[in-house]
């Protein structure tokens, strides 16, 4: 376990089995310069799990509206109830959609070594179809309060965009978990 | 133990907050607080709100301008809170929610608004309740709130917090004393000795009942001088016992289950029963009826106390043991105050001014008596509360103050008698012309100025 104000990771490895959950990450601000150039940590991440929402048809839209807002993700530190499942379907995704998707999880799950990262991608794609995509207040990552989540049978991942403590508009929290492998709970 | 207890909790309570924030060290959000004050009538609470989650949940742009949020949305606002505040005892008997004045304050350096709550339980004793809750939460679904029980005055202790995962919550109702009996024999004496010291009420039924026990009966109904040694002390031990009987045959009758009555109307009972000794100690109601009184009206009081063994769990089914142990402490309680009580008030009626004492002490506990059946009715609160939180607080000073009259009155009598003796309060005045007002015993003129010449 490792982390700042900002970053948070729990790895634990018990044999030849790694549990890479829980993961937090946010960032303010969003965009630095290092050494002159320019560094977007999360960009990769927020733009990929919203880009899931815009591309949803009006229907889709709706049936994935959560009713309510989220002022930062909510399963958080200390927090293991996940709430009931809902939102639209994967099984109700076109194959583009479907491919959204996939490129969005990726940009978590590519954090960590391909030895790990591509048996949790596997999961992930096998899950896919019964895994749900909801959104609250925005699908647009520049609007505080917009909150995009995908919940599936085992990943679930979470995006809020927060308002800016530091002078910008908003900033990024997001955490990625595994409902059945957390903490080491699977090891 | 309880210090011990008490550790325990707040470090539980320490270390659910250190888990409780991240290991990343993210944003503590913007949490709500509810603080209750769990009382034995009703739960007192307070909502701290943060407004910039607030308006969130109400779609109101209340941070624009905070100073004019309880002017512009303050009715809307407790509305809202009243919709989203509920509570149910044990029995799943919904309790009585009212959302009083709401108001601004800064927290920590954040604007929250205010709100005070009131939950009264239908049966009138608050026992273990159960609170809903999702103000601000019913919306903003990441909002959590911090639920801590802070007795006025007391220490704050976190007893949960609620979030999407979990709305409600069971709060205990501890006892007064903060102490909970294990039903064991000693914690029960000790239940039921702090149970009378802690609350007026039986105390000043007993006390009330006390006044005029020193006395002869006048004629007309009224109190006439003081009675003999021997007679005082017969009728102490009578009103003694006659309560004891009465109030044990209830307490054992509800305890095995014969009979069942709430709680609420026999805490009014109890308020009127203090009355009814107030207005005997101003004229007999019945000649030396104190014993009659003291039977009847403890069948009352012994109802009450199986109320408090029921907030403990202990109602029904209660071993003959803890039954026992705690009719001990009760009459422990009551010696006690006899003993610190009744010489005084003895010393008092072989005085002169026992007169305008009885009568103003009588007047004080008719009034009192009021301010309760009013609060208890449920009309509003006795204006008398500060004062009874203050006399339970300091018994010494009340029986310091008393001891000290009594001793004035003594030294008082004493040069008197070395002067002129016949004011001396020996008999009834038979055809004293006027007839002297309320209750006026055999001595006129309390004060003469004969009886204070001697003090310069």
């Amino acid at each position: 376990m490792f982390g700042g104000h900002h970053y948070a990771r729990i790895m634990t490895y018990t044999g030849d089995v790694a549990t890479i959950t829980p993961a937090f990450t946010g960032v303010e601000p969003t965009s630095f310069e290092v050494d002159g150039e320019t560094v977007e940590p999360l960009n990769d991440e927020v733009d990929g799990i919203f880009s899931i929402f815009t591309s949803l048809d009006d229907d889709q839209l709706s049936s994935a509206e959560i009713d309510g807002a989220f002022d930062d993700v909510l399963l958080g530190p200390g927090e293991d109830t996940f709430p009931d499942s809902e939102g639209v379907l994967g099984s109700d995704l076109s194959d583009d959609q479907k491919e959204l998707v996939l490129t969005s999880v990726r940009t978590w799950i590519d954090d960590f070594d391909a030895s790990i990262a591509d048996d949790a991608m596997a999961t992930v794609e096998a899950e896919l179809d019964e895994t749900s995509f909801a959104w609250a207040v925005s699908t647009d990552p520049s609007v505080q309060g917009a909150y995009a989540r995908i919940d599936g049978p085992s990943a679930w991942i979470e995006v809020a965009i927060q308002s800016g403590v530091g002078g910008a508009d908003v900033h990024y929290h997001s955490i990625y978990r595994n409902k059945t492998n957390d903490y080491g709970n699977a090891g | 133990m309880q210090r011990t207890r008490r550790l325990i909790v707040a470090l539980v309570a320490a270390v659910g907050l250190c888990l409780g924030a991240s290991p990343a060290g993210a944003h503590e959000p913007g949490m709500s607080a509810v603080l209750l004050d769990v009382g034995d009538t009703e739960v007192a609470a307070e909502l701290q709100l943060p407004l910039d989650r607030l308006e969130i949940a109400v779609d109101q742009p209340l941070t624009d301008a905070p100073g004019e949020v309880v002017d512009t949305y303050g009715a809307m606002l407790t509305a809202y809170i009243g919709d989203h505040v509920a509570a149910s005892g044990d029995d799943g008997e919904p309790w009585d929610v009212s959302i009083g004045t709401v108001s601004l304050s800064t927290i920590d350096g954040v604007d929250h608004l205010i709100a005070p709550a009131t939950l009264t339980p239908p049966s009138g004793v608050v026992g273990d309740f159960t609170l809903d809750y999702d103000v601000i939460l019913e919306f903003l679904l990441s909002h959590e709130i911090v639920v801590a029980t802070q007795p006025e005055g007391g220490d704050r202790v976190v007893v949960g917090t609620l979030s999407h995962a979990a709305s409600s919550i069971d709060i205990e109702a501890t006892a007064p004393s903060g102490s909970v009996p294990s039903g064991s024999f000693p914690s029960m004496v000790t239940l039921g000795f702090d149970h009378v010291l802690d609350g007026a009420d039986h105390l000043v039924f007993l006390i009330v009942l006390l006044i005029p026990a020193p006395l002869l009966l006048g004629e007309g109904r009224r109190w006439g001088g003081a009675g003999s040694p021997g007679a005082s002390f017969a009728r102490v031990v009578q009103v003694a016992t006659a309560f004891t009987v009465g109030h044990s045959l209830t307490l054992v009758a509800s305890a095995v289950g014969w009979i069942s009555v709430p709680s609420g109307p026999v805490e009014v009972l109890v308020a009127v029963s203090i009355g009814v000794g107030a207005v005997h100690a101003l004229r007999p109601i019945v000649a030396h009826g104190e014993a009659l009184i003291a039977g009847g009206f403890g069948l009352i009081h012994g109802l009450a106390f199986s109320g408090i063994l029921d907030n403990y769990g202990l109602g029904s089914g209660a071993t003959a043991m803890s039954l026992l142990g705690f009719n001990v402490g009760v009459e422990l309680a009551q010696l006690v105050t006899i003993a610190l009580v009744f010489p005084s008030l003895y010393v008092l009626s072989r005085g002169r001014g026992y007169r305008r004492f009885r009568v103003g002490a009588g007047v004080a506990a008719l009034a009192i008596s009021l301010g309760w059946v009013v609060e208890r009715v449920g009309l509003w609160g006795s204006p008398f509360t500060p004062l009874e939180t203050w006399a339970v607080a300091n018994p010494w000073v009340l029986v310091g103050a008393l001891g000290a009259a009594a001793l004035r009155s003594a030294i008082r009598d004493r040069q008197t008698s070395g002067r002129s003796a016949p004011e001396a309060p020996i008999a009834a005045p038979v055809g004293h012309p006027p007839a002297p007002p309320v209750g006026l015993s055999s001595a006129p003129g309390g004060l003469t100025p004969v009886g204070r010449a001697g003090r310069g």
